[in-house]
């Protein structure tokens, strides 16, 4: 008879204020001795371009939009019944924190084949050793 | 009809369904607006009846649908448009419900997902999305058909509002964090909701509370009351929650039959509250806590006082909101513990055989650690300073208050200061406010169930204030043996004595520590370990604790030294031993899923090496870059002295064509920029003697840099690195390698000494340093260092500039560089009237 675990029913699939689901999403950081970047790709079929909205916001990407769920062309006359409804749709919101040294000036996006392609520059110098709170005073001294 | 629908449905989709919150959406928490703003609900929906349990908007949740009717309203729906009214039924068992059998509010949902089960039954996944209500019912006859409206709601808006949404989070987040079954992204989702709404429906559709109340939360339109209501839920279900943990640890300890008794009794009346047996209830309340207000003998005058109150309960109706707060502020006077103490005597043999048996070393701050108690043994109510333990994250300062508690036998509080701005926050609001509780003093006295535990003020630098009021100056009130015995929180209102607590203090860095507090402080420095000593704190400490913690024996594995000195070297870089502690962790959990894997028992021993660390933590995560950094000409190393301990920098300088300016980057303070101005005109007005003609100097742009990330870096003590850093670059001759330095410069050339030297050297034993240049003026400090880094460096003591050079550069390659120099000197020279543009001559 535990009173924490009555006092919530937690429901199974969490809190969405605004959008409905999150497509899936692959990152890579890429480096030569010339340049380095990050490539993100977004699975995301069946997009029109309109539908789709690419922001930085707060040193974050952010990729939202919304996707009609996919239904036959219906002939005169004739009734459609839903026997399964599996692919996400409506609004959908992913966003990602970038990394300090990544120059968002610079992105390229590119949307091939379903997948949304981000490339993001990543200026060359090499992320600091410091760890830890970055909103202290430092002395040299 | 059909035809008419489905162009409407067309357009619906092409504004993007499924409708959500407009204005905010997750702009509230993105800062920006949604996608499209122009979204509407369709103005005629179809209704599916629920049972059992309310959408709130937000959230998704799996619905089973069995009635035909149901079914035949989604099959016919559905493919037109996703969107769709739940309204929840007054009565679960009807089969058949009619409008008037429908609560009045309900929500437009998003069907996101549809399955059919082989039984007929669907089963769909429906995200709620606005409160609506029904207008007009429109005729149908396989399902109910409505005209709804949205409800609009009216949003929250004053201090008071603001107060008690800020309330709502701070209490479901302690109900979540007590609730073992809580989800892992509970705790974020809730910390991530920044729209008062949204956490109103959050907590409501996630409570244990009845259908009728869930109901009532989502009929409620007005956020201000919405919030209110679910307040008094969270703060019921918390005060239950903390009842029974305090319960729970006094029976543990066996500190009383009655308390145990009154456990029992209160888990009769909660099986008496389901079964609806509870109607003398409030009578049984009232006669329960003059009980234990009897047991918990707080001074006469509380006692009058809460008696006067005890009787005013009797004649307030239960179901009043005035009764439920008197209740918890009673509940809260007879939990207090004003007679319960710990033990009180001072064992100063024991507190040092625990201390030990806790902490590797850290023999100085034991000794003042015993000195302290020592002390107040002598003069148990003396007014003596409060310690405060000052160093780097990870050293064992949050342990060691633990282990101070456990060596008196007292009870141990934490009180993080971490990001509390809000006075009230200190000394709690007062009751007259919506939501009110009392502040965190109190609420950790009534935790630790004793009146004199030991309590940790940790992270006392991070403390902030604002607008609403100096946490500070009420934490300086807790603090003075002169105002602390008759302390009043505002909630609790009467005076609680808080004398007999011993209290210690936390920080990483006394400077940001506000200087009424640190005044008061008697500090002891805990400066961050040396290589030697975390090999030490692993094998003794860490490695058991974390076998332990993944259900690994002794015997089933064990580490080399060579494995440790690798995880320190290539996978940390800390002053302290959490990080090290991590790693560790996740070695022994690889380990422990491999020895899972293994199905009949087995007698292998783990032997892990340098190659097991690396095959289980991957790729090394810091590698040593003196090497290949400082091979340039222009780079030189620096120590600096940070919160977060000692720390190598760079100093970089470059140079390219441009008229004798300088620019510095990399987050630098003033002082640090003066130091680098003073660097360079030293170094201008004692060019000639190197050979190199000042004029040349003043046809180029010199560019300083100190990287190292965000954090800002000031104070003078880098002054001969940033000299050095010129002339290498200008004398074209590296630094040698492996050489640190450290010291502040005069516009004379004279080197002055530096503060923080300890956790300087520590900083450059750790990242591979042979070598520090330091004044001579901070020979007498050589003692401080510790003996093992001291071994492990060598150092130079210098007075001039001339010496740093000589140290640094290498007394022959630097009359090298100056010859040549020099002689390329007077070759331009004897040039200059044919060409002009020789000036980059010395960098080829
Ligand atoms: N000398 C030591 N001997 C044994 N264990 C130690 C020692 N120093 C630190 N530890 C262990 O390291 C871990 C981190 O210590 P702790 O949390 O107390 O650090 P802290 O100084 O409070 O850091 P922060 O400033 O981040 O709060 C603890 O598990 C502690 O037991
Ligand atoms: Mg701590």
């Amino acid at each position: 008879m535990d009173v924490a675990d009555r006092a919530f029913r937690w429901q199974p699939s969490g809190f969405h204020p605004g959008e409905s689901w999150a497509p899936s999403m692959n990152t890579f950081f890429a480096r030569s001795s010339k340049r380095s970047r990050m490539v993100v790709v977004i699975e995301l079929a069946g997009l029109e371009p309109d539908d789709l909205k690419i922001e930085i916001h707060e040193h974050r990407l952010v990729v939202r939009g919304s996707r009609r769920s996919p239904e036959p062309d219906r002939a005169a006359g004739e009734t459609v019944q839903i026997q399964s409804l599996e692919i996400d749709h409506g609004r959908f919101v992913r966003w990602l924190p970038l990394p300090r040294r990544a120059r968002p000036e610079g992105m390229t996006c590119r949307y091939e084949s379903g997948m949304l392609w981000i490339e993001i520059p990543l200026s060359p110098t090499r992320s600091s050793p410091t760890k830890g709170p970055v909103a202290q005073k430092e002395t040299f001294g | 009809m059909a035809k008419r629908q489905q162009s409407r449905n067309k357009r619906v989709a092409r504004t993007r369904e499924p409708e959500t919150e407009p204005e905010s959406a997750r702009g509230d928490e993105m800062g920006m607006a949604a996608i499209d703003d122009q979204q509407s609900i369709p103005a005629i929906l179809p209704i599916l009846p629920i049972r059992g349990t309310v959408v709130f908007p937000g959230t998704v949740m799996p619905l089973g649908i069995g009635r035909p009717s149901s079914r035949a309203m989604l099959d016919e729906c559905l493919p037109q448009s996703k969107i769709i009214a739940l309204f929840t039924q007054r009565d679960e068992e009807m089969e058949d419900p009619r409008p008037s059998d429908l609560y009045p509010v309900g929500v437009a949902a998003a069907v996101l997902k549809l399955m059919r089960q082989p039984d007929e039954t669907v089963s769909i996944v429906v995200h709620g999305l606005k409160r609506i209500g029904i207008e007009r019912m429109l005729p149908g006859n396989k399902y109910m058909r409505a005209k709804v409206k949205v409800l609009e709601e009216v949003p929250g808006e004053g201090k008071l509002f603001e107060a008690s949404a800020r309330q709502l989070t701070q209490q479901a987040r302690q109900l979540i964090e007590m609730s073992p079954n809580a989800p892992d992204q509970a705790l974020t989702v809730l910390l991530n909701i920044e729209n008062p709404a949204h956490l109103a429906d959050f907590l409501g559709a996630n409570l244990n509370i009845d259908l009728a109340q869930k109901q009532d939360l989502l009929e409620q339109t007005i956020v201000d009351k919405r919030i209110r209501s679910v307040l008094v839920h969270v703060s019921k279900q918390l005060e239950n929650l903390k009842l029974q943990a305090k319960i729970q640890a006094d029976v543990q300890s066996s500190i009383g039959k009655s308390q145990h008794k009154m456990f029992l009794r209160e888990q009769l009346k909660a099986i008496q509250r389901e079964l609806g047996e509870d109607e003398d209830s409030n009578a049984a309340t009232i006669r329960d806590l003059k009980q234990r207000l009897e047991a918990a003998a707080p001074p006469p005058k509380v006692m009058a006082e809460a008696q006067r109150d005890l009787n005013r309960l009797e004649s307030i109706h239960p179901a009043s909101p005035e009764f439920s707060m008197m209740l918890s502020y009673l509940e809260l006077i007879v939990d207090l513990p004003w007679s319960v103490s710990g033990e009180e005597k001072i064992d100063l043999d024991k507190s040092r055989r625990i201390l030990d048996r806790d902490h590797f070393d850290l023999e100085k701050v034991k000794r003042r650690l015993i000195e302290y108690l020592a002390v107040r043994k002598l003069n148990p109510d003396g007014r003596g300073p409060i310690l405060c333990l000052v160093g780097p994250p990870g050293v064992g300062k949050t342990s060691l208050g633990q282990s101070v508690a456990d060596a008196l036998g007292r009870r141990f509080a934490r009180l993080s200061l971490g990001g509390i701005r809000d006075e009230a926050e200190v000394r709690g609001h007062r009751r007259t406010y919506i939501g009110a509780m009392p502040g965190r003093i109190i609420q950790e006295i009534r935790r630790a169930g004793q009146n004199n535990p030991v309590m940790m003020l940790d992270e006392l630098d991070k403390l902030g204030s604002d607008f609403r009021g100096d946490p500070a100056s009420a934490l300086l009130e807790v603090l003075d043996p002169r105002q602390n015995s008759a302390f009043v929180d505002r909630y609790l209102d009467v005076p609680f004595d808080l004398s007999r607590i011993l209290f210690i203090a936390t920080a990483n860095y006394m400077g940001n520590v506000p200087s009424a507090l640190s005044d008061r402080m008697e500090v002891i420095e805990i400066p961050g370990y040396s290589d030697h000593d975390k090999v030490q704190i692993a094998r003794r400490f860490l490695v058991p604790r974390q076998l332990k913690e993944n259900g690994l024996k002794r015997r089933q594995c064990t580490w080399l030294m060579p494995a440790l000195h690798k995880v320190i070297n290539d996978y940390t870089r800390e002053s302290g031993v959490r990080e090290l502690e991590r790693q560790i962790g996740a070695v022994s959990r690889a380990i422990a899923a491999e020895v899972a894997q293994i199905k009949k028992p087995t007698k292998r021993t783990w032997r892990v090496d340098a190659k097991l660390v690396a095959k289980y933590l991957g790729p090394e995560k810091y590698f040593r870059e003196l090497d290949s950094r400082t091979r340039t000409p222009g780079v030189v190393c620096g120590l600096a002295y940070t919160p977060v301990g000692g720390e190598l920098l760079f100093i970089e300088a470059t140079s390219y064509p441009g008229r004798g300016r300088v620019q510095l980057t990399g987050k630098l303070g003033d002082i640090m920029k003066e130091s680098a101005d003073a660097a360079l005109s030293l170094f201008k007005s004692t060019a000639k003697s190197f050979g190199i003609d000042p004029r040349k100097i003043n046809r180029r742009d010199l560019h300083i840099h100190v990287p190292a990330g965000a954090v800002p870096k000031d104070g003078p003590s880098a002054g001969i690195a940033m000299f050095t850093a010129i002339a290498s670059l200008m004398l074209d001759v590296p630094v040698i390698p492996k050489l640190a330095m450290t010291g502040e410069l005069t516009l004379r050339g004279r080197v002055l000494p530096i503060g923080g030297l300890k956790e300087k050297t520590l900083a450059a034993s750790r990242a591979g340093i042979a070598e520090v240049i330091l004044p001579e003026l901070n020979r007498r400090d050589l003692a401080e260092i510790d003996p093992r880094v001291a071994k492990a460096l060598r150092f130079t003591f210098v007075q001039t500039v001339d010496e740093v050079l000589e140290a640094s550069l290498g007394k022959h390659k630097l009359k090298e560089a100056v010859q040549k120099a020099t002689q390329a000197g007077m070759a331009v020279r004897a040039m200059r009237d044919k060409t002009s543009s020789l000036g980059t001559g010395m960098h080829s």
